[in-house]
């Protein structure tokens, strides 16, 4: 049964990984997959506020050292929340960010492969160009 | 030589607040491990074309240390305990008192392992990440928490487990690029 520890661990590095993955996507210039696609340099300070803010807001909230094998997270569990986390923020963000962004992508025509489809598009539009670019082919 | 090294860098707690306050927030089982992870998860989606891919091969190089590491660490501590710092010297200990083995210490392993992958790929930015690691050990010392000896196995032992996943990512090459092709036509490659 996951604790308030876990919870607020998770929610740590789920905003952390929302941070991150903004830093990344705008420093590629992914605009497809970005909160704020007009405006690089506001995603990089938006990344940075939210990866300095949830250090912040974790380590000055409570006491954070706690023993692993009472109220705090062993190495494993600290991996499965991780995980989970991570995978949450980086789900949201190619899903809130294809909604925000879906006027612009539409012009696109295909001919990216992999993340660099996100310089021109957003993630649900590549992935629905590639998918029917597969049933073409077969 | 390890209990005096302890002994003399523990003396400074009390001395001054702010360093003490700092050492209690790098020592903790969730700075390090969290940031070093978030850059390795943010490593994967990093750069373009053949940089990109070089990133993501050291990425599961990293997470692949970071198993391997932590395997290797928990197998010593199982087979050799040794008591921690606090229990035999008259320490004044920053962190919570764990019961486990002190030898080696598996939280810079982790840290260094980490480190080893993105030095791999990005020496400048690897560089400031063997800072946190080295600092992240030199934290747990500071703390009474561990030994030197203990910080400097579990080190070399993070170190050599990332190395060792790389070299398994090269032999089987053909097949990480497979999957890092599968994995790119999902677009999350």
């Amino acid at each position: 049964m996951p604790t308030q520890f876990t919870f607020e661990y998770a929610l740590f590095v789920f905003i952390g990984a929302l941070g991150a993955l903004q830093l990344v996507f705008a420093g590629n210039g992914m605009r497809g997959a970005l909160f704020i696609s007009r405006s690089l340099p506001a995603s990089v300070l938006l990344g940075g506020l939210l990866v300095l803010g949830t250090f912040v807001w974790f380590f000055a909230s409570a006491p954070r050292n706690l023993p692993d094998t009472g109220l705090g997270l062993d190495g494993n569990d600290q991996t499965r929340w991780f995980t989970v986390a991570g995978a949450t923020a980086l789900a949201l963000t190619l899903l809130v960010t294809s909604a925000l962004n879906d006027r612009w992508a539409r012009t696109y025509r295909g001919g990216r492969r992999g993340l660099d489809a996100l310089e021109q598009t957003t993630f649900l539009r590549a992935v629905a160009h590639t998918l029917s670019r597969v049933r073409k082919r077969s | 030589m390890d209990s005096d090294i302890v002994q003399w860098l523990n003396s400074g707690v009390g001395r001054f607040g702010w360093w003490d306050a700092l050492m209690r927030a790098v020592v903790s089982d969730y700075l390090v491990p969290v940031l070093g992870s978030l850059v390795l998860f943010a490593f994967w989606f990093w750069g373009k074309g053949p940089g990109r891919v070089r990133n993501q091969m050291v990425t599961m190089a990293g997470v692949g240390g970071i198993g391997l590491t932590n395997l290797a660490t928990g197998y010593v501590n199982h087979i050799y305990f040794r008591a921690r710092p606090f229990v035999d010297l008259d320490l004044n200990v920053l962190f919570y008192q764990p019961t486990d083995s002190s030898f080696p210490s598996n939280a810079p392993s982790l840290a260094f392992a980490v480190a080893t992958a993105i030095f791999l790929a990005h020496r400048r930015l690897g560089t400031a990440m063997y800072g946190l690691a080295f600092l992240y050990g030199f934290a747990r010392v500071y703390s009474g928490v561990h030994y030197p000896s203990d910080a400097l196995a579990g080190a070399a032992m993070g170190i050599a487990a990332t190395v060792v996943a790389y070299s398994l990512i090269r032999i089987f090459h053909p097949l990480v690029r497979l999957f890092l092709r599968l994995v790119r036509v999902a677009h999350l490659a």
